[in-house]
């Protein structure tokens, strides 16, 4: 395959990936279908933001929030049955089993070592240090510029540990797992071990827990976002939309097949970060996944890491102290 | 190990009755594309055949399935296709809701999400029991009926 240019790399030599807006199917059938495909993801958006600005204290806590959130997977259900992007994403009962497994663990186990030893308990070790009077101003600014700045600092470190973990082996070894996924869902965001699930929740947006209703409000846009990336839903997405944020189309080529291809596309709401640092691409890709698309099996998934550095290590020493032997003159 | 109700839980048993009476190797000639994924390997002996798959994709349509053996029964007047499928993903699932039973136990705090993924589980098993068998036959039966040339056996 010859690839396309992009920048200084040459995208699509291993696997296909389209490469720029034009060249991306549009969704086909009605006009009302359109029109539905293509202002969903800003309607959704703009709703969110306008309810967590005016709802009222009484409603506008964590447990609407997380309402909310239950009542926004179940209708991208529906979007993935009714319109998806490939069939050969659809949902299977077993694709559906093991990235519930995964979701599970997240919500139970993973958050459970978040609160004592993670995130959780570094935010609270860190407030306890800190002068927060000093950053009185910061709640004197509009809500909306609040949310905004906590969602873009949190996406911001995320873009960072992501793109550590694609540059720095030890952090690969944990995020590998993820990219062995062969197709992308709504539920494929939390399959991978749970060291990264783990590592990625590490994030600072709980030190802004002083400013509750901005939090949730930068929580809605992370989910009116981010929630896409992984979803197998034909969009048209709009022009600003896919210039500002993250969409399916980039991180479909960041889970490509295609080597080069993965390497870019690290934000998880705002794909203007790599535009920023030269690693967006502007794309989509059907074909996902490591080593040819082998599939992982959740055993594997769960040791991969640790046998992997394993074997890595047990191969560097050797080499460090029996260099292979030279034949005798 | 034979554990022959036990083994209801993760195995699929099952018949279906050809229409028209074929030879083995036309019927297993039918069902071949399901065969022709990656990771699987199979092999035909004489009225029976026999696959085991490592590690299928998600577009795999068997793939909860691990190993199996698909044989033709035909007494003479009729021939039926038997199947016998073992599924590691229903074993898998028919123990998620004990494993988040486990975790509420475990982790003394928190519980309520360990209870709804078990609730889930035990929902999601039930229904992959009943629908994946049906899938399976669905397929079979969509395979066989094809109204291709087929090599029919004459009557005895």
């Amino acid at each position: 395959m010859d690839g396309v240019r992009v920048g200084k790399r040459l995208i699509g030599t291993q696997s296909p990936v389209t490469v720029g807006w034009e060249n991306i199917p549009r969704v086909e059938g009605s006009p009302v279908k359109q029109f539905v495909f293509t202002w969903f993801q800003p309607a959704v958006l703009i709703a969110l933001v306008t309810f967590w600005l005016c709802a009222p204290d009484s409603i506008a806590k964590a447990s609407t929030a997380i309402g909310i959130g239950i009542g926004f997977k179940a209708l991208l259900y529906c979007l993935e049955w009714v319109n998806p992007r490939h069939d050969s994403w659809r949902l299977t009962w077993k694709e559906l089993v093991t990235d519930l497994f995964y979701v599970g663990i997240s919500y139970t186990l993973v958050k459970y070592a978040g609160k004592h030893i993670g995130s959780d308990a570094m935010v609270g070790a860190i407030q306890h240090a800190f002068d927060w009077e000093k950053f009185a101003y910061f709640k004197e600014m509009p809500l909306l510029v609040q949310a905004f700045l906590i969602s873009f600092i949190f996406d911001f470190g995320q873009y960072w540990m992501h793109r550590g973990m694609h540059n720095w082996y030890p952090l690969w070894l944990t995020h590998s797992v993820h990219h062995y996924i062969t197709q992308l869902n709504i539920n494929k965001g939390a399959v991978g071990n749970p060291v990264e699930l783990f590592l990625i929740g590490l994030g600072i947006g709980g030190f802004f827990d002083f400013l509750p209703r901005a939090a949730l409000l930068a929580g809605a846009i992370g989910m009116a976002v981010s929630t896409y990336q992984h979803i197998n839903v034909r969009f048209n997405t709009p022009r600003l939309w896919r210039f500002l944020f993250n969409t399916t189309e980039h991180h479909s080529v960041h889970h490509s097949q295609d080597f080069e291809a993965s390497r870019s596309n690290y934000a998880g709401t705002y794909i203007f970060i790599d535009r920023m640092f030269g690693t967006c691409v502007d794309g989509e890709a059907e074909l996902l996944g490591m080593e040819g698309g082998r599939r992982m099996s959740i055993r594997e998934q769960m040791t991969y890491p640790f046998t992997e550095a394993w074997r890595t290590t047990k191969s560097a020493i050797q080499v460090r102290f029996q260099p292979a032997a030279v034949p005798a003159e | 190990m034979d554990l022959p109700f036990i083994d209801r839980i993760w195995r699929v048993r099952g018949s279906l009755a050809l229409d028209v009476r074929r030879a083995p190797r036309d019927v297993f000639a039918r069902l071949d594309h399901l065969f022709r994924a990656v990771g699987t390997t199979f092999r035909i002996d004489g009225d029976t055949l026999a696959f085991s798959k490592k590690d299928p994709i998600a577009q795999d349509r068997m793939a909860i399935f691990n190993h199996g053996a698909l044989w033709v029964e035909d007494d003479g007047q009729s021939a039926e296709l038997r199947y016998d499928l073992n599924s590691p993903t229903l074993q898998f699932c028919f123990f998620l809701p004990f494993l988040f039973l486990g975790i509420a136990w475990l982790l003394k705090e928190s519980r309520n999400p360990a209870f709804v993924f078990a609730g889930i589980f035990t929902v999601l098993y039930v229904v992959g029991r009943i629908l994946e068998p049906w899938l399976i036959r669905s397929a079979f039966r969509k395979s066989l009926a094809d109204v291709e040339p087929a090599t029919e056996i004459a009557p005895v």
